[in-house]
Formats: structure tokens, C-alpha cells, sequence
């Protein structure tokens, strides 16, 4: 009994985190499509059909990220899932305004170090980042163990796991070496 | 990158959640069903 229950919330736990993962590639994915086709048009206006792929590349990922995660937990898309995705956006929205506010809150506890305008935010995107990679460390590592020991059941999850593990961190990078250029 | 780390994680949780209440309360109704 004990070991279902266990089981139940590691199958939730890795729902939620693929759901987040998974998600996460494509919207890294499509955003550095989006910012390749843009960086040509940086001293004029950028086409509208660029700036409508752009908005696309936001829209996309929030649908298929969920709907690829859920299929490869092998669940099935019902009238009741769709309903439960759909009450999952405006929890979403609660759940980032609430971190907007905390970031308000962080930048009081790091103001005798910086009293910089950005400084809450900042300190509030560190942490959620280091939360999110800290997932995705227990992620892959599950992802690994799933590839030696189990059957092909979970091959396909596991793959997607690891290549979506190197698109965001790729992303990551990529976003860090921009914001901070090297000097000299 | 973040914000779609959320909402993923926020939608198939919540898909998830109503998906197993609505189970249950198929069973529940099943179990109560005169035979």
C-alpha cells in the first residue's frame, strides 16, 4: 500500500516535471527561431509574417508541451483532461503572479546588498532557475536509470527527457553569453 | 523559457488532478449503484 502510494506520487511528481520540461524545449526551441529569423531585421521593421511566427512560437509550446508530456506518461486525451488542462492556465497565471509578488519581497531581503530596482527580480529569477534545473537534474537521472534497467515502455520519455534537459540548457547558455557579453 | 516551464507543469497537473477526481467519483458511483 505504502509502495503504490509512493509510486503514485513519483508518477505525478515526474508528470508535473515532464509537463514543465517538455514545455520548457519548445518554448526555448521556438524562441531562438523566432529571435534567428528577427536578428536579420534589427535596423528596420521586422515583416509581420516574422512578427506573426514570433507570436505563434509563444502560443505553440504552451499547447503541444503539455499535450506531448501527457501522451508519453501514456494518458489519454479525454473530455475531462482537456477541461483539467484548460483550468491549469488560469492556475498558471495565479501561480507567477504570486511570484511577481515575491520578487517584491526578495528585493526588501536583498536590499542592503543592492538597492537596485532589478535586484528582487533578479534574485527571484536565480531562484526559480536553480529550482528548475534542480528538476531537471532528477529528471534525467530517472531518464538514465529508465534507459539501463527498463523495457521499451519508457525508452521514448526517457529520450525526450534528455534532449529536451540539452535544449534548455543550450538556451540557457546561449541567453547568459548574450546578456553578458565578454569584454575586451 | 520559465513562464512555459510553469504553465506546463501547472496545466498537466491540473489535468491530471481533475482526471483522477472524476475517476474516483466514477468508482464511488459504481459502489453506491443498485445491483
Amino acid at each position: 500500500m505504502g509502495l503504490e502510494r509512493s509510486d503514485t506520487l513519483r508518477e505525478r511528481f515526474e508528470l508535473a516535471g515532464d509537463g514543465a520540461l517538455i514545455t520548457a524545449a519548445m518554448f526555448s526551441a521556438f524562441t531562438s527561431i523566432a529571435l534567428l529569423l528577427s536578428a536579420p531585421f534589427e535596423q528596420s521593421e521586422v515583416p509581420v509574417a516574422v512578427q506573426l511566427m514570433s507570436a505563434v512560437a509563444v502560443f505553440v509550446p504552451g499547447v503541444a508541451g503539455p499535450v506531448v508530456a501527457w501522451l508519453m506518461h501514456g494518458r489519454r486525451i479525454s473530455l475531462v483532461a482537456v477541461l483539467g488542462a484548460m483550468a491549469g492556465v488560469p492556475v498558471a497565471g495565479v501561480v507567477l503572479l504570486a511570484f511577481a509578488l515575491l520578487t517584491f519581497v526578495l528585493g526588501w531581503i536583498v536590499s542592503p546588498i543592492s538597492r537596485a530596482d532589478y535586484a528582487g527580480p533578479l534574485a527571484g529569477v536565480g531562484l526559480l532557475t536553480i529550482g528548475f534545473f534542480v528538476l531537471v537534474g532528477r529528471l534525467v537521472i530517472a531518464a538514465v536509470r529508465d534507459l539501463a534497467s527498463k523495457g521499451p515502455s519508457r525508452r521514448a520519455l526517457a529520450i525526450a527527457r534528455v534532449l529536451s534537459a540539452v535544449v534548455v540548457t543550450a538556451f540557457s547558455a546561449a541567453i547568459v553569453f548574450l546578456a553578458f557579453p565578454r569584454r575586451g | 523559457m520559465l513562464i512555459g516551464a510553469v504553465t506546463g507543469a501547472s496545466i498537466v497537473t491540473a489535468a491530471d488532478l481533475v482526471t483522477r477526481l472524476s475517476a474516483r467519483r466514477s468508482e464511488e458511483a459504481a459502489a453506491v449503484a443498485p445491483r
